[in-house]
């Protein structure tokens, strides 16, 4: 049968075009009008989508004619002008030679504009140029959409967005179909399957048939979940169970939460010293249910190696360790890290440096069975501090009106403007009345204290600097004395 | 009307000839991945000649189906090749076949593949040796997992290639 249609098809291109795939095409037989349920079975007996194009021959190599391009046009197969924007065919300019990359972005922004099923790229010799035509053929409309199967509403047609009289777009369809897919699996439907057929209703390939079968299965629920082979199985069970309320006996399959499951259960581990553990999912069915199993592999369990702070610290580096809580040969505990963090990013904070970053930098070595801990406090890009000489009493925090000498130099050492044998200069701290740089360089320093203060331009004059004295984009380094804070 | 509907003169010079989802390839596409390989093939009988060519377009298009792919795959999943990783991939093939940089460039321009083609390529394997490595690791079962993260991905999306037999 679908033999004998790929054959009328091919009396009905009158012999120009070549074989496309095999077709249905009831309404090629004399004048026999097909019934809905001829209709129906044709393109129900199909298992796949009818492709957007004949398949075509193989081009020779050819070049396009030589000469400027004196005109553009896109033309369907009858010689009718398009209606296209302007930006579509914006790539060919005219005057200038035949481009072929111009010519193939073109193309793809006919393609894009979703309503042609091919475009091929013609070039034809005229007076000394060459005219280029792009020949478009409109894309099919959706006739009719059946649905059958396991289904028998048109709310599955409705999902894969199949609306008579729309463009048969078999791009969206397949992409459709694979969200239908997932939707269908997130609701336990693990067996479901969604397919779409389509075939040509007439002979010029105008519109298309559409036949949506759905095949939905039973329910599949959980019937087991649980860690195995660790020392801490338990442990992790429970964990589990505060953490995953979805993924319970009787319910079913969460994907994107046994993802996050597999993280809190890595995190468990590397809480008691496992960092080298290897965890693997696996689901085992049993007819419509379905074992979810996390099997894991401790691996030896890791001490503390040498712990350290460093960067851009913005107090004194012993309130810095009196953070962190772990010592050297203890067992490592992801946690106690985290912890850790937490509270050295509340120092910074309270020192005025809400913007300085506080990074890990495990190293994690298995000969020893150690994890060497670098905590580093790291600055925003181009900003930083140096604290020459060490102040005493408390910090300068915002809201405080700080007293002070300063010298500005640029980076190749020129002084731009200093406070030296003037009176000092003071201003509030957060009060915006100086350049954002210089305000967070003061912050968190003590009286009697010196400090270098490296500030990038969009922390200081920007773009434009500040003529004469200050180039546009310059970087600014501050020296500060710190003489009283109020 | 400016042009007539079939103009005698004018003859198809590019077209699509492949859709992968959301992507299209141009015949121009293909006869350009395919120069270095249709320059291989030598046979004199013309039908020979002409088949041995088919086969190399097809396949041609069939790697740039699979290359667009995996590109945008990779997108997804944001992995890339950088700079220095297509560098450092020159350096080794360099390595591995006792040449130089320079060397291999040369040889690649002698099969019709310039520097900037080259290096698209080189960028073209890592990527997919990144997904590779992702979606089925076994480095024993190259093969074989090429073959199944390209069916993964063509399960996907729309495919079409217009000049498969």
């Amino acid at each position: 049968m679908k033999r004998l249609a790929a054959v009328l098809l091919c009396a009905a291109c009158g012999g120009a075009a070549p074989v496309g795939p095999p077709v249905s095409l009831p309404s090629a037989h004399g004048s026999h009008v097909p019934t809905e349920a001829e209709r129906r079975a044709a393109v129900c007996e199909r298992d796949d989508l009818a492709s957007l194009a004949p398949t075509v021959a193989l081009s020779p190599n050819v070049a396009a004619d030589s000469g400027p391009v004196l005109d553009v046009a896109v033309l369907d197969a009858a010689g009718h002008r398009e209606d296209v924007r302007a930006e579509a065919t914006a790539p060919i300019a005219i005057g200038a030679p035949f481009d072929e990359a111009a010519a193939r972005e073109t193309s793809r922004r006919l393609w894009k504009t979703g309503r042609f099923a091919d475009v091929a790229v013609e070039s034809s010799a005229d007076r000394g140029g060459v005219r280029v035509v792009f020949r478009v053929t409109p894309k099919p409309s959706i006739a009719h959409v059946f649905v059958a199967g396991e289904t028998s509403s048109d709310d599955v047609a409705t999902a894969l967005r199949l609306e008579p009289g729309a463009p048969y777009d078999p791009v969206a369809i397949v992409s459709a179909r694979r969200e239908l897919r997932a939707a269908l699996e997130s609701k336990g439907l693990l067996d479901a399957d969604a397919t779409v057929s389509s075939a040509f209703v007439t002979p010029d390939r105008s519109s298309v048939d559409l036949c949506v079968r759905v095949k939905r299965g039973a329910v599949v629920t959980i019937d087991a979940i649980g860690a195995h082979g660790s020392a801490y199985d338990r442990d992790l069970d429970a964990v589990l169970a505060s953490e995953d309320t979805k993924n319970v006996p009787g319910s079913v399959v969460d994907r994107d939460v046994l993802d996050r499951d597999e993280v809190v259960l890595a995190g468990a581990l590397s809480d008691r010293g496992l960092v080298t553990h290897k965890i693997e999912r696996k689901l085992v069915r049993h007819g419509d249910a379905i074992t979810i199993s996390f099997d894991v592999t401790d691996g030896p369990v890791f001490h503390y190696g040498k712990v350290d702070v460093r960067g851009q610290l913005v107090a004194p580096k012993a309130e810095y360790t009196k953070l962190v809580t772990f010592k050297r040969g203890a067992v490592f505990n992801r946690s106690e890290v985290a912890k850790a963090i937490d509270a050295i990013r509340a120092l910074d904070t309270s020192r005025g440096r809400p913007d300085l970053d506080v990074e890990p930098e495990p190293n994690v070595d298995a000969a020893t069975g150690t994890v060497a801990l670098v905590i580093e406090v790291k600055g925003s890009p181009g900003f930083s501090t140096v604290d020459l000489k060490r102040g005493a009493g408390r910090a300068a925090a915002s809201g405080d009106t700080a007293t002070l000498h300063y010298t500005g130099k640029l980076l190749d050492g020129t002084v731009f403007d200093s406070s030296i044998g003037r009176a000092p200069f003071t201003f509030k701290l957060g009060g915006g009345s100086v350049i954002q740089g210089f305000e967070r360089g003061v912050m968190g320093m003590k009286v009697g204290g010196k400090r270098r203060v490296t500030i990038p331009p969009d922390l200081g004059y920007g773009k434009r600097g500040a003529p004469p004295k200050i180039p546009p984009s310059s970087t600014l380094v501050f020296e500060i004395e710190l003489l009283s804070i109020q | 009307m400016i042009f007539a509907s079939h103009s005698a003169e004018a003859r198809v010079v590019d077209r699509v000839v492949a859709i992968a989802g959301p992507h299209v390839v141009m015949m121009s596409e293909v006869r350009r991945e395919a120069a270095p390989y249709l320059a291989q093939v030598h046979e004199k009988d013309p039908l020979a000649r002409a088949q041995g060519e088919t086969v190399v377009l097809r396949d041609a298009c069939e790697r740039l189906i699979d290359a667009a792919l995996e590109e945008d795959e990779a997108g997804r999943l944001h992995l890339e090749a950088t700079p220095d990783e297509v560098e450092a991939g020159i350096d080794a093939v360099a390595k591995n076949n006792g040449t130089t940089r320079d060397g291999v460039l040369a040889l690649a321009a002698e099969h019709g593949m310039d520097a900037a083609r080259y290096r698209d390529e080189i960028r073209r394997q890592i990527l997919e040796g990144k997904l590779l490595q992702l979606r089925h690791p076994d480095p024993n079962k190259l093969d074989a997992a090429r073959a199944a993260l390209v069916a993964e991905l063509r399960a996907n999306v729309y495919v079409e290639d217009r000049l498969a037999p």
